[in-house]
């Protein structure tokens, strides 16, 4: 009997009969007459088949493994050297949990370099994937694989996007012994899963400053393992990561703008009530998917998508973004939008750098790089900047508009905390009076007060 | 496309079947409409011109339908850059510009502009030229018509289910082998067996004569490793893939199990023969470099020897074989050979085949096995035609086991 690895699944050829044994994840396959698994399973079931006290071959790995380079240690800070600890006691499984800037990746470095095995890195956008490309060198001398932004290769150490690995798995799933995965609460929710459930690797690290609740936190213990270590803003501010401060600027709309909201609120307002009516606990995605079977709803949307526009950057946030900009032009300040059409109105009356998911990967690099030496001292995004791009020393923030709620809140101010000496941040956040986006930004700040005591 | 929900051109049927309302002549008016207003925005900005487009045309248009003809069209047609400056030169100048000075946002442009050779207008217009929101609409290529529009709408429109299907059944007659090499290269486990006699199918009139056809046919099931165990969306591309490759089928039925969100009630796509549906690509006749240059070798040191490129799949052992050629005598088409080329094999492996080739009584079939991907170094069976190569098949020995077999030749 052998098991082998299958277009991201293990089979078992030359079966006996394993219809009355109880192993894990196995399945008769009768498409091709052979028991097939899921490859996440593989040591479950390796496992299984030993105990059963089957004689098997387990031929799923490569038969030859390439040598890998040497890896050095990266110095830990005490909270992160418990953090390793953490994942070793729960065997090389699990989700390490830190803020942004308390460094996760210093964290998956040592778990590489302790493990010594061959490894793959999963991260979800093209600038992380540089950025990891960029900093594992300092910690292991050999080759290092890259899957994503147009590059295909594959060593013994791979970081790969999630999109590329979505696709790649299948092929090379059975390579690695270690998975890490850099924001891993972006998985667990079904949409590309299958990532992570077509690798073989027994040892697997998860790394996020915002681990997700519910379904979606089981279905991530299954993929990756349970939260092993957990800390929030609260617990480094101050030491490791810089204080903040936290200002709520309230403005409000022009008279044009304020007709123009009300009248498109109240077309959703009322196809939203009558959906509430007949499904009080129906989804965003159901509400939309019953509003497109009419023109009433159809329009609806479209009313619905245009009030989000004209929130997204007003008059008065216009002006507010001019004097904060004025107020601070010393200091390094990131903005933050809800939408590109957003960041790219800024830039173009503020006359500052926008970086968004269209700006290609070199300029991208040269405007981080200009931004890190002050040659530019502002920088405006929609979603680039929110999520794990390297950016030492901003200190001000302004947060002119969000649609992802508290997970994206959390994830922007934690662009501001890397530590420095004496340093202090300042986030400012401009919510438009008595519109939807007062309590949706009231919302999105409660997932603040769970991570620091830090608000003002 | 893979992901997206499907669009609303469809509906259910009582027997959960799914029927799409496809785009048709009918449509052809709107459709030209739609490209008319294209042509008037040409070196307006996409994104504006896109949003135009969905809006209502000057010929009455469903708008689901005019909604998907748009989404084709721009899958059809390009965008420039129109910028007097390369946008990325000119966000750098004058954005570190404005970091580095309190002059006010007039005098900065106009600063800029004069360094990069341009005016402050120009400048403004090249910032952000390069980005897919602000690129300008170029003009319709002269293929593009109501019927090309209407045909790429119709395929993104059966692509879009097919993206969600769990399994796919397909009956196919002719230039089926190119559809199978499809699905295999892409990792879909793909259960091939022997179609039953061609079912009359409902045609239109002028396609009628392809129920008269005897091509040789097959049925294939189709789906992904992984499936077996969830719902997923993991080979959608894989099974869109394959509707070009299906469309080349002199006939074809393709049925699929579709979901068009996770949990809800699966309802059966069909597609077939006069649907409209547009073949991809015309399939190239050679697989490889190898097959081509062996047929042309052969070709050369063997004028009495026709090659047929696709011969019939041959029955064996429950499974299906399908040889790379077939090697008939000009004069006599009872004198025939079939030749395989096989990749990777152990010696295990072409025993396996051997006995299978025997057991279906098949024993004018010759072997080619490349002597670089052999798996092991145990002795090759004994007795078989086999004839092992590197890069290049040799032709002349091909012609010499002809020769033997039928030695009046």
């Amino acid at each position: 009997m052998r098991l082998l690895f299958d277009h991201g699944t293990l089979v078992l050829a030359d079966a006996p009969d394993l219809s009355r044994k109880d192993i894990p994840g196995l399945l008769w396959d009768p498409r091709v007459a052979l028991y097939r698994a899921p490859a996440h399973r593989h040591a479950e079931v390796v496992q299984a088949l030993a105990a059963l006290r089957l004689p098997f071959v387990d031929a799923v790995l490569p038969a030859t493994r390439a040598p890998t380079g040497v890896w050095t240690m990266p110095e830990l800070r005490p909270y992160q050297e418990a953090a390793l600890v953490a994942w070793d006691l729960a065997e090389g499984r699990g989700v390490v949990a830190l803020p942004t800037g308390s460094g996760k990746t210093r964290v998956a470095a040592a778990a590489l370099a302790q493990s010594t095995v061959p490894a793959i890195c999963l991260v979800p956008t093209r600038a992380l994937l540089n950025q990891w490309l960029k900093e594992l060198p300092a910690f292991y001398s050999g080759p290092i694989g890259c899957l994503g932004d147009g590059r295909q290769q594959v060593e013994d150490v791979t970081v790969a996007t999630f999109e590329s690995a979505y696709r790649w798995m299948p092929r090379i799933g059975n390579r690695f012994d270690l998975l890490v995965v850099d924001e891993a609460h972006h998985f667990g929710s079904g949409a590309r899963d299958e990532a992570l459930e077509m690798c073989t690797a027994s040892r697997r690290l998860g790394l996020s400053a915002t681990p997700p609740d519910g379904t979606q936190r089981q279905r991530l213990a299954q993929l990756l393992g349970p939260v092993v270590f957990q800390l929030g803003l609260a617990d480094l501010a101050g030491k490791w990561l810089a204080e903040f401060e936290l200002v709520v600027l309230r403005v409000g709309l022009n008279r044009e703008e304020r007709e123009r909201y009300e009248l498109d609120h109240r077309l959703f307002a009322e196809v939203n009530r009558r959906f509430r009516a007949l499904h009080p606990y129906g989804t965003w995605q159901e509400l939309v998917s019953a509003a497109t079977q009419t023109p009433e709803g159809r329009a609806a949307l479209d009313a619905w998508r245009r009030t989000k526009q004209l929130l997204g950057f007003t008059r008065a946030k216009a002006e507010a973004v001019r004097a904060l900009l004025s107020r601070h032009r010393d200091s390094k300040v990131l903005l933050f939008t809800a939408d590109n059409a957003a960041a790219y109105a800024i830039a173009r009356e503020h006359l500052i750098m926008p970086l968004t998911c269209e700006i290609g990967r070199r300029e991208r690099e040269r405007v981080l790089q200009a931004f890190r030496e002050g040659t530019l001292r502002a920088l405006v995004s929609s979603r680039v900047l929110n999520e794990g791009i390297d950016v030492p020393d901003a200190d001000v923030a302004i947060v002119v508009g969000g649609t992802l709620g508290q997970r994206e809140h959390v994830q922007r101010i934690g662009r501001l905390l890397r530590p420095a000496p004496g340093k202090r941040a300042i986030v400012y956040e401009l919510v438009t009076l008595d519109t939807s986006e007062a309590w949706r930004a009231a919302e999105r700040r409660r997932g603040l007060g769970r991570q620091t005591s830090a608000s003002a | 496309m893979v992901g997206k929900p499907p669009p609303r051109l469809s509906s259910r049927t009582p027997n959960d079947q799914l029927v799409l309302h496809y785009l048709t002549e009918r449509d052809h008016p709107w459709l030209r409409a739609l490209l008319d207003e294209y042509e008037r925005g040409v070196g307006t900005k996409r994104n504006a011109l896109v949003a135009r487009l969905r809006e209502p045309l000057a010929a009455p248009a469903p708008n689901s339908k005019q909604r998907l003809a748009v989404e084709a069209l721009e899958g059809l047609v390009e965008a420039s850059v129109a910028a007097k400056v390369p946008p990325p030169e000119a966000r750098w100048h004058l954005f570190t510009a404005a970091a580095g000075a309190r002059a006010p946002r007039d005098q900065l442009l106009e600063a800029t502009a004069e360094q990069l050779g341009t005016d402050s207008e120009g400048l403004e217009e090249a910032l952000f030229a390069d980005l897919n929101s602000e690129r300008v609409a170029t003009p319709l290529p002269p293929e593009v018509t109501p019927q090309h529009v209407a045909t790429e709408a119709n395929r993104l429109l059966v692509s879009r289910w097919l993206s969600r299907a769990q399994n796919v059944r397909i009956s196919a007659w002719g230039n089926t082998r190119a559809l199978i090499r499809q699905a295999r290269l892409h990792g879909l486990i793909c259960n091939v067996r022997r179609a039953a006699t061609p079912p009359r199918i409902a045609l239109p009139a002028t396609l009628d004569g392809l129920n008269e056809l005897e091509a040789p046919g097959v049925e294939l099931e189709v789906s992904g490793p992984l499936s077996l165990f969830r719902h997923t969306l993991l080979y959608g591309r894989a099974l869109c893939g394959l509707l070009p490759r299906v469309a080349w089928c002199t006939r074809f039925e393709l049925r699929a199990t579709c979901e068009s969100a996770p949990g809800t009630a699966p309802v059966t796509l069909t597609v077939r023969t006069g649907d409209p549906i547009k073949p991809g690509r015309e399939l190239r006749p050679f697989d490889s470099q190898l097959e081509q240059r062996f047929a042309r070798d052969f070709c050369k040191i063997a004028p009495n020897w026709n090659v047929v490129r696709e011969p019939r799949p041959v029955d064996s052992g429950g499974s299906l074989i399908f040889p790379d050629f077939e090697l008939v005598h000009r004069h006599d088409p009872s004198k025939k050979f079939l030749l395989e080329i096989v990749g990777f094999w152990t010696p295990k492996y072409l025993d396996d085949k051997l006995r299978k080739l025997r057991d279906a009584r098949l024993d004018s079939i010759i072997l080619c096995i490349d002597e670089t991907r052999g798996c092991s170094d145990a002795a090759l069976p004994k007795g078989a035609k086999l004839i092992p190569f590197r890069r290049r098949i040799d032709a002349k020995l091909v012609l010499s086991i002809l020769e033997a077999s039928f030695s009046d030749c």
